[in-house]
């Protein structure tokens, strides 16, 4: 069954299981949850624990990324994002999917 | 595929789900499939100060993997009939 089939050909905001964070333009996915992404960028928000830190937004263009590294996939309204500067996000980095005990 | 049956039965409820990287985001159920993939729809993320990451999203799929636990509210779960369930998928695989 192919739930991101209405995310395609749009805007997605991806968390990867590492913490990582990612936007781009949908363009394939298969049922394992691999997806293609167009014009990704990598958006690295500044901790807002750390002065010195900045959010870099990263350009990478076309970028794959494995289902199994995907935690979750978000369907971007546009009216929301247009509204985010990410340059003036701040907030605390991704933990990652990997707990200690 | 007894949870499956079971999700399915909770579409359209309002489901907060805990990922294992301690993120916690409420949303209505939507659809859910064999791997217990989700689909959210209108979420908001309670500590959205902290994690802005999905501040632009309304509509998210979560997979099943990374989930930890998943609240669901008391009223919409019959428990007697989850048991006899579970008891009756125990014994067919047995």
């Amino acid at each position: 069954m192919s739930y991101l089939a209405p995310f395609q050909d749009q805007r997605v905001s991806i968390i990867t299981t590492d913490g990582r964070f990612f936007i781009g333009l949908l363009k394939f996915f298969d049922l394992s949850t691999n997806v293609v992404l167009q014009d990704t960028k990598e958006i690295i928000i500044k901790d807002i624990q750390d002065e010195e830190d900045q959010t870099q937004v990263i350009d990478l263009g076309v970028y794959l990324i494995r289902g199994d590294c995907m935690v979750c996939c978000g369907l971007n309204d546009e009216q929301l994002e247009n509204q985010i500067d990410w340059m003036t996000v701040e907030g605390e980095p991704l933990k990652t999917t990997k707990n200690k005990i | 595929m007894l949870f499956f049956s079971f999700f399915k039965t909770l579409v359209d409820q309002q489901i907060t789900v805990e990922l294992k990287n301690d993120i916690e985001i409420t949303g209505t159920l939507r659809s859910v499939d064999q791997y217990l993939n989700i689909k959210l729809e209108n979420i908001t993320n309670k500590e959205s100060i902290r994690y802005p990451h999905l501040n632009a999203v309304k509509t998210l799929f979560i997979r099943g993997s990374t989930i930890r636990y998943v609240h669901l509210p008391k009223s919409a779960i019959d428990v007697n009939l989850l048991q006899d369930a579970a008891r009756k998928e125990a014994m067919v695989s047995k």
